[in-house]
């Protein structure tokens, strides 16, 4: 069998082709037992193909695809709203670095006011020094 | 797969957050995207999660579904690429595990009966057969013989000259017979 017989065979088998190539096909199937003999194996095969076509999901497919895009609307909803507060605060970021900039060099300047040896850290967020002794002071 | 015009207005209204005029495209497409999937895949988890994705993208894509191909081809190339994507994650995963499917596919089950049961299993069977198919092979005869496209509309959602798809399809087909082998001609009888 040559490929255009295999082609007028599988085209046949959806009903495609002209009146002409069904023609032909007839004359090649009564001229040749053995394409006949595979032509009936093959529309067999179809029934069984159509047969085993499966129509649903488990039940309650809707609902579950329903849950996941209500689920997935939500996370847009809420990234909306994240991409909101970024725009809006995006812009106060230098001006932020700049305030605390200013708080931290007062607070170095006033840095005696502290007790005594407090670190770096300590001094630029005026944090008083948390000792045994002070948390002693605190409890009283 | 013709265009509808009442798919047109339930698109639409979902266009607008209806999410019930979608559940309603959901429930009508549901059987035909069942077969892609489950004929590419089989009756399993897999199959469940391409149909759930396929709704979910075409939900995604509403605002720019222009409706120049009917939903129903939207939703099956949608389905069948997935499968395809499925099928390619399945193998890198289980690649040295034969699957559950092609173990069936050994066992013929009785083919003459006419009750429920036995329509299922032969069902199950033929399933598991396909499911042996090279994935090319698959996709065409799933999209041919189970979905019931025509030559030309699976050559356009698989991007294929109608003459490959001729082809693998017969590929596709000489391989059933030789799987399905002796049941086959009980079930011609």
């Amino acid at each position: 069998m040559d490929n255009k017989d295999r082609e007028l065979l599988m085209r046949a088998l959806g009903n495609e082709g002209s009146a002409e190539e069904r023609n032909r096909l007839a004359e090649l199937l009564a001229r040749k037992p053995e394409l006949r003999a595979e032509w009936e194996q093959m529309q067999q095969v179809q029934r069984l193909l159509e047969d085993s076509r499966s129509t649903s999901f488990r039940p309650f497919f809707a609902s579950r695809v329903m849950r996941r895009i209500e689920a997935r609307s939500r996370a847009t909803a809420a990234d909306f709203l994240a991409d909101g507060l970024l725009w809006l605060f995006r812009p106060l970021v230098p001006l932020a670095l700049v305030l605390t900039a200013l708080v931290a060099w007062n607070n170095w300047n006033n840095r005696e006011l502290l007790a005594a040896e407090p670190t770096a850290l300590e001094v630029i967020f005026a944090v008083p020094p948390t000792t045994l002794e002070t948390t002693y002071a605190l409890d009283m | 797969m013709e265009k509808s015009r009442s798919d047109q207005k339930l698109i639409d209204q979902a266009r607008k957050g209806n999410e019930a005029a979608f559940r309603v495209l959901v429930e009508k497409y549901e059987p035909l995207v069942a077969a892609t999937a489950i004929g590419m895949l089989g009756n399993g988890a897999d199959a469940e999660d391409v149909g759930q994705e396929t709704f979910i993208r075409f939900w995604g894509a509403l605002d720019r579904f222009r409706g120049e191909a009917a939903v129903g081809t939207y939703l099956t190339r949608i389905a069948i690429n997935l499968s395809l994507n499925a099928l390619e994650r399945r193998k890198r995963t289980r690649g040295r595990f034969r699957s559950l499917d092609a173990e069936e596919a050994g066992a013929t089950p009785a083919v003459d009966g006419r009750d429920e049961e036995e329509k299922r299993e032969r069902g199950e069977w033929v399933r598991a057969a396909v499911a042996e198919l090279k994935p090319e092979h698959r996709a065409v005869v799933v999209l041919r013989m189970i979905d019931g496209c025509s030559t030309k509309e699976t050559a356009a959602l698989l991007n294929l000259p109608e003459g490959t798809v001729l082809s693998r399809l017969y590929r596709g087909l000489e391989k059933l017979k030789e799987l399905l082998g002796s049941a086959l001609e009980d079930y011609g009888q």
